[in-house]
């Protein structure tokens, strides 16, 4: 058998949970049959994977228990196996999987709470870069103002969600098991995931902070950006929002038209 | 072999044939703080190809000081369905800006028609084999500007159509593309005792000369399956979670009897332990290096 047919065979068989019969005459039996041979390779496929997920999706994993994580782990893998083989990127499909996965209807939470883990992930890994701090617009005439441009953060995302993510969040970073179901308030949210230095850190924003910086991501004037978190929150105060936000350490750079 | 510049003030620093430690996460605040006497860390590379963030801000710490080695779990040179360019590219990108004294991969393979396993694979040892594996190995060693080594798996499964023993493969690889060997030896006695062939008689198959280093780590002895199968003496399964087995060290004794004394790394990737109880078998494998080297001395 040449090694591109052979190759394809024993994926066949570790991803499917099925040994083609053409994998299994391939291999040597000897004491232990070639699909217990198979099964230690099976194992670590799995295994190993599912500690990837587990390290990217901890929260998910305690919101779900143990037993259900690896139920849907293996379900994923042999689904969306990964491409690359950087594991700390794997896993990107697995909030779009989780809106499929029969099982798991029941907690409709759970896609946005993965959207909020691999955010975190994300953040976690990007580019560096300084974040401006208030010094940076003292030199900017205030003719200038309304058409700066800000860039945020390489780690910077955005993500809103009908549900209280930040509340669930917490709920897993107590030592005891979360609830089994969860109780939860319905509430919605509008974060700002982002790593200023060391550590990745989430924002609760406004309804008009987030727009505003959804406008500012997007390349937006600060006027058009303001107009536009003004339309949804009248009572939007640009001065007080963009000082937290500076202080927060959201942006990359500030230019002047 | 590497370019001679350096990025971020970070020049080559060479391995010592010493003890080195499998780099943790878990242990970087102490490493930083304590400066504790280790000889070198090695790193899984995937861990670092991230664009930033904490990992590279705790790598770039640590290199300032002690010699690093870049062993890849993700390459895949064994895939007879090519190189994933990308992967390359940033694997040279890590190597330009660290300058790690070791480069390592795998004689597996992991990936297939655009999936990755995450498991290190065995070839079967065939001609065709070797040319797939010897041509990756060579583009890799182009593309790095280096030589890589390659280190041999840890098997539980041989393909039919296998012609050559490992060693022999091994060692034609090496031949053919002047690539080094990273011996470890706990993965010799794992697939000695999976596929009963004498781990001693392996080691001496081998020439001493490209041999560039060696891991030890430990093993899980898998009795359980002799219940379904009477006819077998149990698996050896290679988890890098536990002490070196004493049948491990017996026969690390005997490869640097024969080969001399090499870096040697304490492998330790699952139920990771206190940075002491790593030291500690660091701390073994050197007085072993240097009562080896005493007898050799003797001997003269």
């Amino acid at each position: 058998m040449q090694l591109n047919e052979l190759q394809g065979q024993v994926k066949a068989a570790l991803l499917s949970g099925k040994t083609p019969p053409a994998a299994a005459n391939a291999i040597r039996g000897g004491p232990l049959p070639p699909e217990a041979r198979l099964q230690i390779h099976r194992n670590n496929v799995i295994i190993t994977l599912t500690e990837a997920l587990t390290a990217i999706y901890p929260a998910i994993a305690r919101l779900v228990g143990d037993e259900f994580f690896k139920a849907l782990s293996a379900e994923f893998i042999h689904k969306h196996p990964p491409a690359k083989g950087t594991l700390t990127a794997y896993g990107d499909l697995f909030p779009e999987f989780l809106e499929t996965f029969e099982p798991a209807r029941q907690l409709p939470y759970l896609p946005d709470m993965a959207r909020l883990e691999w955010a975190r992930n994300e953040a976690f890994h990007a580019a560096d870069a300084i974040p401006l701090t208030g010094t940076s617009l003292a030199d900017i005439a205030p003719e200038d103002m309304p058409h700066l441009r800000f860039t945020l953060l390489p780690s910077a995302r955005l993500l809103a969600s009908d549900y209280p993510l930040v509340d669930l969040w917490n709920l897993t970073q107590t030592p005891e098991d979360p609830e089994d179901p969860v109780e939860i308030t319905p509430a919605s949210a509008r974060l700002l995931i982002h790593r200023p230095d060391m550590e990745v850190v989430v924002l609760s924003l406004g309804n008009g902070a987030f727009v505003f910086l959804e406008a500012l991501a997007r390349g937006s004037f600060l006027i058009d950006a303001f107009d536009a978190a003004s339309e949804i929150e009248p009572e939007f105060d640009l001065q007080e929002t963009l000082s937290d936000l500076i202080e927060g350490g959201i942006f990359a750079t500030v230019t002047a038209q | 072999m590497g370019a001679p510049f350096s990025i971020k003030g970070l020049k080559e620093n060479p391995i010592p044939a010493r003890a080195g430690i499998g780099l943790k996460a878990q242990h970087y605040a102490e490493i930083l703080e304590g400066q504790p006497d280790i000889g070198w860390f090695e790193v899984h590379t995937e861990n670092y190809m991230g664009a930033g963030g904490p990992p590279h801000r705790y790598l770039e710490a640590i290199a300032e000081t002690y010699p690093l080695s870049f062993h890849g779990v993700g390459l895949s040179l064994g895939s007879a369905d090519g190189l994933d360019q990308a992967h390359l590219k940033r694997k040279k990108e890590l190597i330009e800006k660290y300058r790690p004294a070791l480069v390592s991969e795998h004689l597996s393979w992991s990936s297939f028609g655009g999936s990755y396993l995450n498991d290190l694979l065995p070839l079967p040892y065939t001609q065709e084999s070797l040319d797939v594996i010897a041509a990756h190995v060579k583009e890799t060693q182009d593309v790095l500007g280096r030589q890589i080594l390659i280190e041999n798996p840890s098997t539980y499964l041989e393909f039919e159509v296998s012609a050559l023993p490992e060693t022999e493969f091994l060692m034609l690889l090496a031949e053919k593309t002047n690539c080094g060997v990273l011996l470890d030896v706990n993965n010799v006695y794992v697939s000695a005792w999976n596929h009963r062939f004498d781990p001693l008689a392996y080691i001496r198959a081998l020439d001493g000369a490209p041999v560039g280093e060696m891991h030890l780590a430990g093993h899980h002895f898998n009795t359980e399956i002799i219940k379904d199968y009477p006819q077998s003496n149990g698996l050896r399964i290679d988890d890098h979670g536990s002490q070196v087995k004493n049948e491990v060290w017996e026969l690390y004794k005997e490869a640097i009897t024969l080969f001399g004394r090499k870096p040697t790394l304490i492998e330790w990737d699952t139920n990771i332990p206190a940075l002491s109880v790593l030291m500690e078998e660091g701390r073994k494998a050197e007085a072993l290096m240097s009562a080896q080297e005493g007898e050799r001395h003797a001997a003269e």
